[in-house]
């Protein structure tokens, strides 16, 4: 039984991460975004991607009002625009350390206004931790998804594990496990229990 | 044999010899009996005939005549002992003249020896005897043998003719040498000084006693005991064969086989798990929480 189990089953709420300062790398957001007022048009990264700029009620109205397969494809849309402009800072992403990685996730992230992106190790876990969204969980979970497969390459699943006012954690990993801690979660399992299982734990 | 008896055996002996005397000399040499020539070194020795003064008595001579007597030539070993009880004065005649080998044997040669016991304390008066003092007995062939003649020098023969050999020759003086004082043993003082240095403390030291240094001569012969070379550790080498080729020298290992002794899984117990390196890019993370 290692740190992970004890700190999941006597501290499933009070526990709070240490965050760490990214010192090292850092992100530049020198014409991340570029308005060209004469042609009405925003520009954002490098390549000059044209983005809009949308009223954050009008996608909630959308994620609440459409279908789960639309919310999730807009979802992804948005997080695959991001996960790009991030990789085109990484530069190559097979070598960037996880500060690397998350730096520059982050600032892109930031300069979408979808929120404070950081991530947490829960044992071999990933979580990703979203601070400050404005946007629900139904789309935020594709969203994240898509903007690390964009950025890594990689392809991942997500799943909402918790949300309140303030954060929304995320666990991403394989369709298996992710599929199984979510079936946890909807079974009343405290998300950090469930990360237990997902660990080798009880089950 | 007492005292009595010898005096007895001399009076018949001296009896015989007179009434030998008295007879005519049947065997006896014409001429006068003629010495050999003899190296100076086997020069018989003068012979003292040591009488006792109860001899003397006995036989009713006087001392003096004894004195006149020429230096007889003397065997060196007895030939008829007196105390002999086997041996019997009145067989004498019949006895046969033992076999003497080199000159010294003649028919002049008379040896009168008389034994006298160590025992006897009385006064013994030596008397030398010269050769042609008893003329009468010259055909005898009675010895009489009882003292060692040995430590008599001996006694020059005038013969024509011949230088005098043993005149200038002299034996040489025995030179006694103190022995060392590591052939000594030491002796406890007398119980007398003892006494005194227990007594009055402070005595004048004196030189330690020894004992008498052991007399010069053969030493008995150690006991012969063999021992064994195993146990000494005394090894006789032999000088004469040296070894022909090098001793060639293998070394003997002992070695030992651990892995059919040992179990190796009981060696270290181990407890616990050895933590994995942290990945160190965010795509190693991912690949980890992608497998779980």
């Amino acid at each position: 039984m290692g740190l992970t189990d004890d700190l999941t089953r006597y501290l499933p709420h009070s526990y709070k991460l240490q965050k760490s300062d990214m010192a090292g790398p850092s992100f530049d957001p020198t014409h991340a975004v570029r308005f060209d007022l004469p042609q009405g048009r925003v520009h954002a990264g490098g390549d000059g991607e044209r983005v809009l700029l949308v009223p954050t009620g009008a996608i909630d109205d959308l994620a609440l009002s459409a279908p789960a397969e639309a919310v999730e494809a807009l979802g992804r849309a948005i997080g695959t625009s991001i996960g790009r402009r991030a990789a085109r800072r990484l530069g190559d992403a097979q070598a960037a350390s996880v500060e690397a990685f998350v730096t520059q996730l982050a600032g892109e992230f930031a300069v979408s206004g979808v929120g404070v992106l950081s991530v947490e190790r829960w044992g071999r876990a990933l979580v990703v931790v979203v601070a400050g969204s404005p946007l629900n969980g139904t789309l935020l979970a594709p969203l994240v998804a898509a903007a690390i497969e964009a950025s890594s390459g990689r392809g991942v699943a997500c799943t909402l594990l918790f949300r309140d006012e303030h954060m929304a954690r995320l666990l991403i990993g394989g369709v298996a496990g992710v599929d199984r801690v979510r079936e946890w979660v909807a079974s009343g399992v405290v998300w950090a229990e469930a990360l237990s299982r997902l660990q080798g734990g009880r089950s | 044999m007492s005292k009595s008896q010898a005096v007895a055996r001399l009076e018949s002996l001296l009896t015989r010899v007179r009434a030998r005397a008295g007879e005519p000399r049947a065997k006896a040499a014409p001429q006068a009996p003629v010495l050999p020539v003899l190296p100076a070194a086997a020069a018989h020795p003068p012979v003292a005939i040591a009488f006792p003064a109860v001899v003397a008595e006995a036989l009713h001579v006087p001392p003096s005549a004894f004195e006149a007597a020429p230096p007889v030539a003397a065997a060196s070993s007895p030939i008829f002992d007196l105390d002999d009880p086997d041996s019997d004065l009145d067989s004498t005649d019949a006895r046969p003249v033992p076999f003497r080998p080199g000159p010294t044997r003649t028919d002049a040669d008379i040896v009168l020896d008389v034994e006298v016991q160590a025992s006897t304390q009385e006064t013994v008066i030596a008397v030398p005897v010269e050769e042609g003092a008893v003329p009468d007995a010259l055909d005898s062939r009675e010895r009489l043998v009882a003292a060692e003649p040995s430590h008599v020098p001996p006694a020059p023969v005038d013969v024509p003719g011949l230088a005098p050999a043993s005149a200038d020759v002299q034996e040489p003086a025995l030179q006694l040498e103190e022995a060392p004082t590591s052939s000594r043993r030491p002796v406890t003082p007398p119980p007398e000084e003892r006494l005194d240095e227990m007594a009055f403390g402070n005595v004048e030291p004196k030189p330690p006693r020894h004992t008498p240094p052991p007399e010069s001569g053969q030493l008995p012969a150690a006991p012969e005991v063999e021992f064994e070379g195993d146990i000494t550790g005394v090894r006789s080498a032999s000088r004469s064969a040296p070894p022909s080729a090098p001793l060639s020298i293998v070394p003997e290992a002992t070695l030992v086989d651990l892995q059919a002794s040992v179990r190796l899984g009981a060696v270290a117990d181990v407890v616990g798990v050895v933590a994995a390196p942290a990945p160190t890019t965010f795509l190693a993370v991912l690949d980890l929480s992608i497998a779980l």
